[in-house]
Order: C-alpha cells, then structure tokens, then sequence
C-alpha cells in the first residue's frame, strides 16, 4: 500500500505535499480537538508533585467545586523542573520544598510564601541489605536526597551533626523521588530520605525499613509550601484568596477522613491505593498547622546559611490576607 | 519477500517466548521488568482510555510543527548558502558550532523563553532538526552536477526559476535522505523533551507511568515510540521512491 | 540562407588559456612543472562560416573541451577573443546550445518536460504541440512520459538534441556527444546528426576524439596540437553526404590525420 498513490487523477510527486499539508491539518485539529486545552487566562495554573506533601491540592480538586471551575494542576516529577517554571512566572502557584522557596527569594523572584503543605511526612529509608542498625554505621554509605535545597537534605545534616558526624564522611547524591525506591532496590544507593509515599514504597517492595520519621528527627518539620507568584497575586488576588481558603478548609477533613483522603490522592497521583492508605492512616503525616509562621522561616533560612546553602537569610515574605 | 516477513514474524515471537520465560523462571518482580501480558494489558488499557491516541497526537502534533518549520526555513537557507560562498564562509562556523549542542541542552532555555506546553517542545524539535537539514542541504547543493547548472545556466535560468526548476529538484535526493535521518533524530528528541517540557505525550506518559510505578505502562509506551517511528520511517521511504527523486538511486 | 555561405560566424583569434588557479584545475598543473607551463591553448584563431558542421580533433587532454567552454561563454580566455556576429562572446547565451559531454537531461524532469524546458526558457514562439513533433524528430515518440534513467544512453542522447533543437539554435555545440555510447548506437547517431545538420541548416560545433566521425561528419575538420594547442591542421571537406569512408579521398585523408596524430602504424 503506498499512500501516494492513493489519488488516481494526481500524481505521486503533487500528492506527497499534499499530503505533508493534510497531515499537518489533521494532526493540528486532533490535537486541539483532543486536549481540549481551552486557555482562558483567569485560570489559576499551580504546580505540584506527586508526593502526599501535595494531597490538599487533589483533595479540593474532588471536593470543592471552584477548583474544578477555575484551577490547571501541573504535575512535575522533579524539583528542577519546576524551578524553571515559576522563575519563567509560567505558573500562578506551586508546591514547593521549603528551601526552595527561600532561595528563590533570594535571588530575587517575585514569589511570597502563603501555606505548608503539611508537617512531618517524611521518612528515613536505609537498606535491609545495608547492615546499618545505628547512625554510626552512616559513614562511609550513600544516601539519596531529593535536592541540596530540601528540609530533607537538612534533617539528615541534622542527624549527621547530633551524632558528631562530619557531613563529608556520607556520600549524598541528589535523585528525583519517583527513582529512589529502584534506586534502593537495585544496590545503588544505601538509604534515602524523602516525602512520602517513596519511603514507605520501600517497605511495601521489601528493600528497606524507615530507619527514621522526619518528626523524630525534626519536631514540627516543614517540607514543602505552598508560593503565590506576586505579578500573579496583584492580578487574580480573589481567585487566589479563594483557592488557598479552599486549600485550607481540606487540612481538617484530611485528618478526619484520612481512608477517602488516601483514595482520591492515589488516583489523582496515579499512585497505588493502598501504599497511600498506609501512609496516610499510619499517621505520619499531619494536615492540621499548616499556616506558615515567620520564626519557623526565619530558623529554616538561618540553617541554610549555617550549611552553606545561602550566603545570607533574604527577607522572607508571608503572604496573609486571605485570611 | 514472503521469507523476510516469515523471518520477522518468528524473531518477534523468539524475542517475546524469551521475555517472559526470563521474567518468569528468574522471578523477575514487576517493578524492575514487567512480563508481556502485562504490558500487553496496559497497553489495551491505554488505548480503551484513550490516553495513549492522545498522547501519540500530542508527540506527532509536536514534532510536525517543529519539524515543519525547520525544513520550511533551513531547506531554502540551505539552498541559499550552497550557491553563495561569501555567506557560507560566513555562517559556516556559527552553523557547525552550534549544531553539536544537544537540543536537550537547551531544555532550560525553551522553559525559560516558552514556560510549559507545546511551544517548548516544539522548539526542541526545531532545534533538532534545523542544523543537520542546514548542514545537508548545503552539502548536497554543492553535489550538484556542474553540467545541470551549465545547462541552466545556457537555457537563461536565473533567480527564483534557478533554484526551483534546477537547484531544489537536483539536491532534493540528497535532502530527502537528510529528512529521513533528522526526522529519526527528532523522534527521539520529542520523548525525551516531552518528559520535561510539556505534561502530555508519549515522553511524558512514560514519566508520569514511572513516578505512578506502573513498569508495565513504561514498556507499553516504549513500545508505541518504537513502533510510530517505524511508520514514520516508513512514510518517508516513500518519498525516496518518487520518479523524480528515485533516478539518484538508479545512478549508483 | 543559401547564398550566406560566406557569412563569418565564429571569429576566433589569437585564443589563450592558462590557468593559475591552483584548485580549479589541478589536472592540468599536475602536468605542468612551472606554472608558465600551464598553459592550454596557445593562440588559436579560426573562423567559422555560417551553417558550417564543424568537426575538432586532437589528441585527448590538449584542451578541446576549454576551447569549447570559451567559445560557448562558460569560461574566459586569459587573451585573444572570440566573436559571434561580430560581437564579444560575455557569457552563455540560450541561442547557442550546448550538448555536453556528460548526460545534461534533468533527471528529475520526463523526456516530454526536459525538451519543453527547452522551448519555455528559449523564448521560443512555438507552441507545445511541437514537443510531440521533435520527440518524433529523435525517434521518441511514446516515450515522452519516461524518465532519463529509464531511457537508454542512445535514447538520452537524443532527447538531449532535441532539447537543443527545439529552441531553433542559431549554434549548436557539441562536446564529444556520443563518447559514452556504444558502436551501432554511435552510427545511427552519427546518421541523424547528418539529417539534423541539413534539416536546421545551423552551424554546428562538434567535437570528438573519434577520426572517422569527423571525417563523416564534418564540412570542416579542424585539427588541434597537443597542449599547449594550436591549429595544427584546418581541412575543407567538400565530400557529399551520405559518405563512404572506404572511398578513395576520405581514405587518404584519414590515412594523412593518423600520420600527423603520429600515429604511423595505422591503416
């Protein structure tokens, strides 16, 4: 079958530009037609990962009819990609790690921090293979992180320094959360710390334990936040004061239907129902305090400096009116 | 002709007998390598969905335009630099230094300039393309016979009709051959721009099914990519077979 | 016409070529030890008259070729001129045809539409119906539609005269045409550049390394030295048409060529 030859009354060399412009028609159409993708501006676009820090988002998507109406969910799967995009102003609001957030500002990006994602929710995953029983045995191992600038990496410089480890003697290497479980699988790295579900993937393949919960490590910890773009903000202030009350409202029913919780973010995140369900009912995360506070910020920047993340604290702005 | 098929027919089978009686006796586990009836599952789920239409429309879409445009401007461009020395010895060395640069090297730039979509991507593709149908193009202008431009030349062609009537229809074996290649090379750009770039495609189904730890939705979409660039691959031998393009062939 | 038989045509005087240019003809200086050696014709002057089949001979490489690049105004002479109707030949000019050596149909283009390009570009007062007509000229009726490579060398050949002949050439050059071709085909060839010679009544530049075909050919044979080339021999051949290369004169003529090409063992 030769499609250029398809016409009798036309021959094969006018087919084939014919047929070039055609399929460029037609592809263009389904595209469009397809996809569906209708841009009207005053919708809000807000990124995020698929990671539990993130579950307010799906949650109001399913619960809160304005989400539907007026909120683009943009999925990333690694932390750099997404910088990019809110340095670009491509996104309105994005979950973001925390240190993220704060040297963001420091190099002078319009954003303001307005919510936590949650506290705690992050695990310590080392090797059942790795014969590690006790912080010590860290020396000399390497451990995956999701991004230098994550709370992450900052717990485990914490636990180095409690137990008088120098940072040098731990090899860090930074991975996109969705690889560490196979990275943990195949040998190539002997533990990890990371936002749920990766650490609890872990146990449920059978490759590792949670050596540590992030709360045992860090009370209170803060791993991702919620940033508005500024240029945003003087632009669609109603829509976003709406959709951070909407974000809001979900902390309480999350901890208090935390089985439905688990369903609806699974299935948004295109995750496994039942490793969410595991994280989400062992408790190890909370979705209740999540307005951010300027000290806790501040000690965050101050930590920054401390590991040489930041030459120095930027002035971290918080965005309150909403309220 | 019967034979190659037959031949081909059995390789497949050989390669998927042998896929899942590994998978099987070495107890393979699903996340590190999904057995074909897995695969074949999702991909039958995929396609009832619609997601996997969807996706190759996103990726075709993406690398016809990007595609298109680069043949648009560096086909005439190259046309153009074959036949006037003075402005090839002058974009020479930027063309030759800029086209080892991967088009992925560029990823930060096109998120930068076209934040997050189709225009990104498309981008890329352009970049991927553009360079290498330059760089052919000039080379197969000046492959050109001497006696078919002294023959035009003779018959008073000048201008536009030179390079319509002469110019473009004795390079454009070479450049066919040119197309086939780059659009190869665009192909396996697309995926991996999509896993960045843009939130839809088959570059971006195999990222979003690895962060889900769907291995088998992984392999199904590899296997859509192989098998969309052999059809592509396909459609332009085609353009190889045309009358006024096969005589190049007949030469050798 | 008849009567403007003594009508000069083609003025060549004092013709020099030599070439400096190290990359453009690297053939040549490979020859040569110094670079005043390089020269390839060393004043040539001839003149043509109207409707003349002119035949060049000469040894392979002595510079028939450049020569015919000169007249036909694809290249420069270092010195000396060469006029057409008493005018400076600047550059290529769509009355003046050229055949060349190599295949110069388009590849890309059918038999039918390489010989109407021919009449489009010539500015031609024809009409398309005489495509069909000098298709059939050159023995290719029915074969308008098929493409060069499907065409056999003589059938090429053909078409390519046609394509020359359908824009009424006031000159037609030919750069040994029929070299690639085989022996019966050559003949035949041979044969209808006679008929076209009379049929047209142009004149006719042709040149060839082969002796009987310009001895079969030629009202005029002109005779090239080795390079650095001159007219080494200038031979009016009043013979009429068609002739017998076995006959008495053109058996002594061919006998005195080989004997001046220093060819003493033949015939």
């Amino acid at each position: 079958m030769n499609p250029l030859k398809l016409f009798k009354n036309i021959s094969p060399e006018a087919a084939a530009p014919l047929l070039a412009l055609l399929w460029l028609i037609v592809i263009t159409l389904l595209h469009y037609g397809v996809t569906g993708q209708t841009h009207t501006k005053q919708r809000l676009k807000v990124g995020y990962l698929p990671i539990t820090c993130h579950l307010l988002l799906p949650v109001a998507m399913e619960r809160d009819g304005f989400f539907k109406e007026n909120v683009d969910p943009i999925r990333f799967s690694s932390w750099p990609d997404m910088i990019e995009s809110v340095k670009g102003n491509e996104l309105d609001c994005a979950f973001i790690l925390a240190p993220i957030a704060i040297s963001l500002m420091d190099q002078s990006v319009p954003v303001v921090i307005a919510l936590l994602g949650h506290r705690n929710g992050t695990g310590l995953v080392v090797a059942k293979n790795s014969g590690i029983s006790s912080v010590k045995d860290f020396v000399g191992k390497t451990f995956a992180i999701p991004i230098r600038y994550s709370t992450q990496n900052m717990a485990l410089l914490m636990l180095l320094g409690k137990n008088g480890i120098a940072v040098d003697k731990v090899n860090r290497v930074e991975l996109p959360p969705p690889d560490m479980p196979s990275a943990l699988a195949s040998n190539s790295i002997d533990g990890y710390i990371v936002g749920e579900p990766y650490a609890t993937q872990a146990l449920i393949m059978g490759k590792g334990i949670i050596f540590k919960n992030s709360s045992d490590i860090w009370p209170n910890f803060i791993s991702s936040l919620l940033i508005v773009n500024k240029d945003s903000l003087s632009k669609k202030r109603k829509l976003i004061d709406r959709f951070i009350r909407g974000l809001k409202r979900q902390g309480k029913w999350i901890e208090a239907n935390r089985k439905k919780a688990a369903d609806i973010g699974a299935d948004f995140f295109g995750l496994n129902r039942d490793l969410v369900e595991q994280v989400l009912t062992a408790r190890r995360v909370s979705y209740l305090d999540i307005v951010p506070r300027q000290r806790e910020l501040d000690e965050i920047g101050k930590m920054m400096v401390q590991w040489h993340l930041l030459k120095k604290v930027p002035k971290i702005g918080i965005y309150t009116s909403w309220q | 002709m019967a034979m190659k098929k037959a031949g081909f027919v059995m390789v497949f089978l050989l390669v998927l007998f042998f896929w899942q009686v590994v998978t099987a006796v070495f107890h393979v586990p699903e996340y590190m390598f999904p057995r074909p009836g897995d695969v074949a599952l999702a991909l039958w789920q995929m396609a009832k969905s619609g997601r996997l239409f969807e996706s190759s429309v996103a990726s075709l879409f993406r690398v016809t335009w990007g595609f298109y445009l680069a043949a648009a401007t560096a086909i005439p461009l190259g046309l153009f630099l074959g036949r006037k020395r003075l402005f090839r010895h002058m974009l020479n060395p930027l063309i030759q230094f800029l086209r080892p640069i991967s088009p992925l090297a560029w990823i930060p730039i096109a998120l930068m300039w076209f934040g997050i979509g189709d225009r990104p991507a498309i981008f890329l593709i352009f970049l991927a393309s553009f360079f290498p149908l330059v760089v052919s193009t000039i080379s197969s202008v000046l492959n050109i016979r001497t006696t078919y431009l002294r023959v035009a030349e003779n018959f008073g062609l000048k201008g536009i009709s030179l390079y319509t009537r002469v110019i473009l229809p004795a390079a454009l074996p070479e450049i066919i051959t040119a197309i086939r290649i780059t659009l190869g090379t665009a192909w396996l750009v697309i995926v991996a721009a999509e896993m960045i770039a843009v939130k839809s495609g088959l570059g971006y189904l195999i990222i979003d099914a690895r962060n889900s730890l769907r291995m088998d939705m992984v392999v199904a979409g590899m296997i859509v990519i192989g098998v969309i660039g052999l059809v592509l691959d396909f459609l332009v031998r085609l353009l190889e077979r045309l009358p006024s393009i096969e005589w190049s062939r007949m030469r050798r | 016409m008849e009567q403007d038989e003594a009508v000069i045509k083609i003025e060549v005087t004092g013709l020099r070529k030599s070439y400096v240019e190290r990359r453009l003809k690297r053939r040549f200086l490979s020859q040569c030890k110094h670079q005043e050696d390089c020269k390839v014709l060393d004043g040539l002057t001839f003149s043509i008259e109207a409707g003349t089949f002119a035949c060049f001979i000469g040894p392979s490489g002595c510079g028939k070729s450049t020569m015919f690049r000169i007249i036909s105004g694809f290249e420069r002479p270092t010195s000396g001129q060469v006029l057409i109707d008493g005018k400076e030949v600047m550059g290529p000019d769509s009355r003046h045809v050229c055949v060349f050596q190599e295949d110069g149909l388009f590849p890309w283009l059918t038999a039918r539409q390489n010989i109407s390009m021919g009449l489009r570009k010539a500015g031609s007062d024809q009409s398309m119906d005489s495509v069909e007509e000098y298709l059939d000229l050159v023995g290719l009726s029915g074969f308008g539609d098929h493409y060069p490579h499907e065409l056999s060398g003589g059938m090429r050949r053909r078409a390519e005269v046609a394509r020359a002949l359908i824009t009424s050439p006031d000159i037609l050059f030919m750069d040994e045409p029929f070299g690639a071709l085989d022996f019966v085909t050559r003949l035949q060839m041979r044969e209808e550049m006679v008929n076209v010679h009379q049929m047209f009544d142009m004149t006719i530049l042709f040149i060839t390394h082969d002796i009987d075909e310009a001895l079969q050919l030629g009202d005029r044979i002109i005779m090239l030295s080795d390079r650095p080339s001159k007219v080494a021999w200038d031979i009016v051949l009043d013979e009429p048409h068609p002739r017998d290369l076995s006959s008495g004169t053109l058996r002594e003529l061919r006998r005195q060529i080989y004997y001046k090409m220093g060819l003493h063992v033949a015939l």
